[in-house]
């Protein structure tokens, strides 16, 4: 028997809980190997001193003072009384603990999510009035919460498709993107409607220049068909009128087909910049009332508009 | 055999005072008490390592013992029983305090820095009666903080059998082990604690 296997062994030897094989293997490896016996010599003196250790006994009121604790319970034993003892279940503290944090949690969280959905129905009602296609509306309603929430700085996306020749074909196809999901706070319109987003504001719907065609029948002025440099001129001069400016970080850029322009006007010019856009030809008319254009009125401080431009093939 | 008889008369003691007691004998509680109360609360001191705290879970235990009586099975001994009741709530306990069990870990070789008259006890004699030149005192207070550094489960097993002198069966019964995690506990636990005290046994 090797010194390794007899050190696992001393401990139910000196307790006597050996089979007699064992007990006499160990035995006589003790007689031959002094380390072992050393060993067996430590443990015998650990065990005298632990067997030493004074016994402390119970105090003198101890019966008295159980008597006490059983006709008067703490409250929190009480209390834990009342909730598992009539249930016979033997609930862990621990395991009661994590079903209190989880209620916490769930009711944490709930609460602004509870904001966020009354929000939703706020916002939801509003676009429900909206003739925004029905496949926009869930991105829309999604945006405008998301926006909502986060309380993004004062900026207006604005998509407007340049008025066509009256002879240009009305038939237009649906871009892709039209249907596609919103990105990067950038609302897309399709071909028949400019949409504008407001961060933080509901959104509302206009009804582009594009759609004059369709309806010219029906109107008595029709716009004149603009290029994306002369609707620039235009946008450019509105600006300039209502004492904004155009940011020259945003040049109109972009190809032929799409131009994006920055601008930054007072908020309160904001009715007056989508007036003058619809005098010029740019923006024939809401199809509702927007509904921030009050709110964006009455604020004083800088509003961003970037519009971009689409002009019709 | 004397002792055996001896034990199985203390048995059907108990089991008398608790059929009493389920009668409506509230004064067999009482004896009960009276017969088992300095076991149970050495036990509770040498597991939590503190006066006030061996006295809370001492009492705790009778409480509990006192509403759980009834489902007393009649099989094991009270002492087996009410113990397996003290070593669950001083377990418990130990874990809901794990942090200040921790501050009172204190390794054999910084017993130099302890507060409580210690400061001696840096003895690199290996001497087999170097713990007999201290103090009964000294001796408590060091093998007493060299056992609160054990964990939870090598802890019990050592207080039911190196201090209360335990049957490894009844350690077994009363920790829920099956008797052979009861022998490896105990031989790590038992190792353990003499390397942390080398050189004073």
């Amino acid at each position: 028997m090797e010194c390794a296997e007899v050190s696992l062994l001393l401990s139910e030897y000196v307790d006597d809980e050996l089979d007699p094989v064992t007990k006499g293997l160990v035995e006589t490896h003790l007689t031959a190997c002094t380390g072992c016996a050393a060993e067996l010599r430590s443990l015998q003196a650990y065990l005298r001193a632990m067997a030493g250790m004074e016994k402390v006994g119970a105090p003198p009121n101890f019966l008295a003072a159980v008597h006490e604790r059983l006709e008067h319970p703490s409250t929190l034993e009480r209390i834990v009384r009342w909730l598992f003892y009539p249930l016979k279940i033997k609930i862990p503290m621990e395991l009661a603990g994590i079903a209190l944090a989880t209620v916490l949690l769930v009711f944490t969280y709930q609460a602004p999510r509870r904001d966020k959905v009354q929000s939703l129905s706020e916002i939801s009602s509003e676009i429900h009035q909206s003739a925004l296609p029905a496949e926009m509306k869930g991105a829309a309603l999604d945006k405008a919460v998301d926006d909502r929430a986060a309380s993004t700085p004062r900026r207006i996306e604005l998509t407007l498709l340049l008025p066509v020749p009256k002879t240009a074909q009305p038939e237009l196809k649906r871009r892709p993107s039209a249907t596609a999901p919103l990105s990067d706070g950038k609302l897309e319109a399709g071909r028949q409607k400019a949409h504008e987003q407001i961060p933080g504001q509901p959104s509302a719907v206009l009804e582009g220049a594009s759609a004059a065609p369709m309806n010219a029948a029906k109107r008595d002025e029709s716009p004149a068909p603009l290029d994306s440099q002369r609707a620039y001129e235009l946008i450019q001069e509105s600006v300039t009128s209502l004492r904004g400016t155009v940011l020259p970080a945003a040049p109109p850029t972009g190809t032929s087909e799409r131009k994006t322009i920055l601008v930054q006007i007072p908020a309160r010019s904001y009715p007056r910049f989508l007036e003058s856009l619809r005098r010029a030809g740019l923006l024939q008319k809401f199809l509702e009332k927007p509904a921030h254009t009050e709110q964006a009125a009455g604020a004083e401080e800088p509003l961003e508009i970037r519009i971009e431009l689409i002009p019709a093939e | 055999m004397d002792e055996d008889q001896a034990q199985a008369a203390a048995k059907e003691q108990e089991f008398s005072w608790i059929r009493a007691f389920l009668n409506g004998d509230g004064s067999a509680f009482d004896k009960l008490v009276r017969c088992h109360q300095d076991k149970v609360f050495n036990v509770c001191y040498r597991m939590m390592g503190e006066y006030e705290e061996a006295g809370d879970c001492a009492q705790e235990t009778f409480v509990r013992a006192y509403r759980a009586l009834k489902e007393f099975r009649f099989e094991a001994r009270f002492s087996t029983w009410v113990l397996t009741i003290a070593i669950n709530i001083c377990r418990n306990r130990l874990k809901s305090l794990e942090h200040r069990v921790q501050m009172r870990m204190v390794r054999i070789d910084s017993f130099s820095k302890a507060s409580e008259g210690l400061s001696h006890l840096e003895i690199e004699d290996s001497a087999p009666d170097a713990l007999a030149q201290l103090t009964t005192r000294e001796q408590e207070l060091m093998l007493q903080k060299t056992i609160d550094g054990l964990p939870g489960d090598a802890r019990t097993v050592t207080v039911l059998r190196d201090i209360e002198g335990l049957s490894y069966e009844e350690i077994a019964r009363i920790t829920g082990y099956n008797p052979g995690t009861v022998k490896s506990k105990l031989a790590r636990a038992r190792q353990h604690l003499r390397r942390k005290l080398k050189g004073l046994i």
